[in-house]
């Protein structure tokens, strides 16, 4: 629980002033009753059986002088004195608050979703640690997980490994509230908000649902539910590519300066044909032919809007 | 400090004292005295500061001396971090590294050092042989000095504009500058030189105001930008949406992706080129 070191020479440390550093660590684990510090006391030989009630309230009056919250022992705290705040806690500043967020901004994209809960645990962590208000919130707020449900979360994560049909209450609109059954295969952020990729057996196709409309489970079947469901494979040529990041499941296969031949995994037809438009003229989608009809059709109603 | 003097141990006090002086900054053996003095109006020898550092140190409290100075390494009392945690921190540190930006880097260090304290395993320091870019630093004391530059591109063209800020997006540093009316982002890549321009950057500037509508399952999902607010909301429940400050190329390739769910609307100007734009692209199907 508590090192100590013995390599220093006892004529050369303050008896006192090491008792009331481990009165602050103690109560820094936990609360603690006047007995329960006492023991540990006299256990590490730092003070002995004639250690009264009266020196351990010097010992905290000494520790609230230099800026220690400690509350008495009374019946209400179940005999223990309480820690609430010390100097030695955490601090952070904003500046240094503002570049650990925009660092986490920069990469969370890139992360899982288990990884990012953790990120979530570890801002969360250190806000509760932090005194000042205005860090606290600016620390609670940085996760792109805030305000989420984690333990639903965390449900439909264990669910996505083991294949699970789930019945879930789904509110894709304002008003009306639907009922799926689906398959989660994954989780994942898309325009900064965190989907659900599922099979939707309802309506027999691969859908990606916004989690803050799932509004429950209603049930889980007992077996897994193995679903063969394929991407959308579409191949297109991609000219002026120094200018575009491609996405991992993005595969180039062949380079001439700097035009590319790629054939990329999507998980709908809805998200490829965002992706090819979202390119503009450099992009000319090559197969699937009947792919290629529908981006046709979509740019000539997006023209058909300007006429 | 509600407790009166009397009631408090004093030995004990100084120990704290000294602890205290420590966790703000490191200090030698001197500026230690000199400090103690000044705060708490008593002289304490070389060999009594030496008795409090070592009182520390036996509560395992790891107080090395770095360079003539004391300064705490590792103080396990408060808030620790777990390995895991940890490996969160050295994720941030490295993409830190990569993005090149000293301010960053130099608030992440200050982070690092404070969360080293209280881990067993530090996590090494933010390599600062990356921040490399000359150009970078450059415009980044510009923005600091809100003062005009004259970006001089690889293909030997310039502009002059105003800079706003270095941003990250996509693994890229990009400098975001107005120019003309516009906003624009450039690619350090791109650049051979930054200058600082002896003119103030002009606050009054004023960026493109532009407008598009957002129709149909879009408009109940869509998720407004920073640079963003709804202008009206038809009756049909579609919203027209107002941008500023966004880079008229990337603002372009975005709205495309919403397909015929999205119109631009105005300027005149942008709505004939998002035509263009359009048509081109269907050109590659002719």
């Amino acid at each position: 629980m508590f090192k100590f070191d013995e390599q220093c020479n006892p004529r050369q440390i303050s008896l006192t002033g090491v008792r009331a550093i481990v009165i602050l660590a103690l109560l820094n684990i936990k609360p603690c009753t006047f007995e329960e510090i006492k023991d540990f006391l006299i256990s590490s030989n730092i003070v002995t059986r004639e250690y009264s009630i009266d020196t351990i309230r010097i010992d905290l009056n000494t520790l609230k002088y230099i800026g220690c919250d400690i509350s008495k022992a009374t019946k209400t705290t179940n005999n223990m004195y309480i820690l609430r705040s010390h100097p030695f806690q955490l601090t952070l500043d904003e500046e240094e608050v503002e570049a650990l967020a925009k660092i986490y901004k920069n990469i969370y994209k890139n992360l899982s979703i288990e990884r990012l809960l953790e990120y979530d645990n570890l801002f969360e962590k250190l806000s509760d640690s932090v005194k000042d208000e205005n860090i606290k919130e600016y620390l609670r707020g940085i996760s792109v997980l805030k305000g989420l449900d984690k333990e639903l979360i965390n449900e439909l994560l264990r669910d996505s490994y083991k294949n699970t049909r789930l019945t879930i209450e789904y509110k894709p609109g304002a008003s009306k509230t639907v009922e799926y059954d689906i398959t989660v295969e994954k989780l994942g952020f898309r325009s900064d908000k965190l989907y659900i990729y599922c099979y939707n057996h309802t309506i027999n196709k691969r859908t990606f649902l916004n989690f803050s409309r799932l509004k429950g489970i209603l049930a889980r079947a007992l077996r897994s539910d193995k679903v063969n469901t394929d991407d959308v494979f579409v191949e297109f040529e991609l000219k002026n590519s120094q200018n575009y990041v491609l996405e991992e499941t993005e595969e180039v296969l062949s380079q001439d300066g700097e035009t590319l031949k790629v054939k990329g995994a999507y998980y709908t037809d809805f998200i490829a044909l965002q992706r090819m438009l979202s390119f503009g003229p450099d992009c000319v989608v090559l197969s699937p032919s009947n792919f290629k009809e529908k981006i046709v059709e979509k740019l000539q109603s997006m023209r058909a809007q300007y006429d | 400090m509600t407790k009166s003097l009397s009631k408090v141990n004093a030995a004990s006090l100084k120990v704290l004292y000294t602890l205290q002086l420590l966790f703000e900054r490191d200090l030698t053996m001197n500026e230690l005295i000199k400090y103690y003095e000044l705060y708490h109006n008593e002289y304490n020898s070389n060999f009594v500061m030496s008795k409090y550092i070592n009182t520390c140190r036996y509560c395992g409290i790891d107080i090395k001396k770095i360079n003539n100075k004391y300064q705490i390494v590792n103080f396990p009392i408060g808030i620790g971090f777990t390995n895991n945690e940890l490996s969160l921190f050295s994720e941030l540190k490295n993409c830190c590294e990569k993005m090149k930006i000293q301010h960053l880097s130099e608030s992440m260090q200050e982070l690092l050092n404070k969360i080293n304290r209280r881990a067993e395993r530090p996590i090494s320091p933010v390599s600062t042989s990356v921040i490399k870019d000359s150009n970078i630093k450059t415009f980044e004391k510009a923005c600091l000095l809100s003062q005009k530059v004259k970006i001089t591109f690889k293909n030997d063209e310039s502009i002059q504009c105003e800079p706003v800020e270095v941003s990250i997006g996509d693994d890229k540093i990009k400098l975001i500058v107005f120019s003309g009316n516009n906003s624009k982002e450039l690619s350090p890549d791109e650049i051979k030189q930054v200058r600082i321009l002896p003119q103030k950057s002009n606050n009054k500037f004023l960026p493109t105001t532009v407008l598009f509508e957002v129709k149909g399952k879009l408009a109940k999902k869509y998720q407004l930008r920073d640079n963003e607010e709804v202008m009206r909301i038809l009756s049909n429940g579609d919203l027209v949406i107002k941008n500023r400050f966004e880079d008229k190329t990337k603002l372009f390739h975005r709205l495309m992706r919403y397909g015929d769910n999205c119109k631009l609307v105005s300027p005149k100007l942008y709505v004939a080129e998002m035509k263009e734009f359009i048509e081109e692209t269907l050109k590659n199907y002719a």
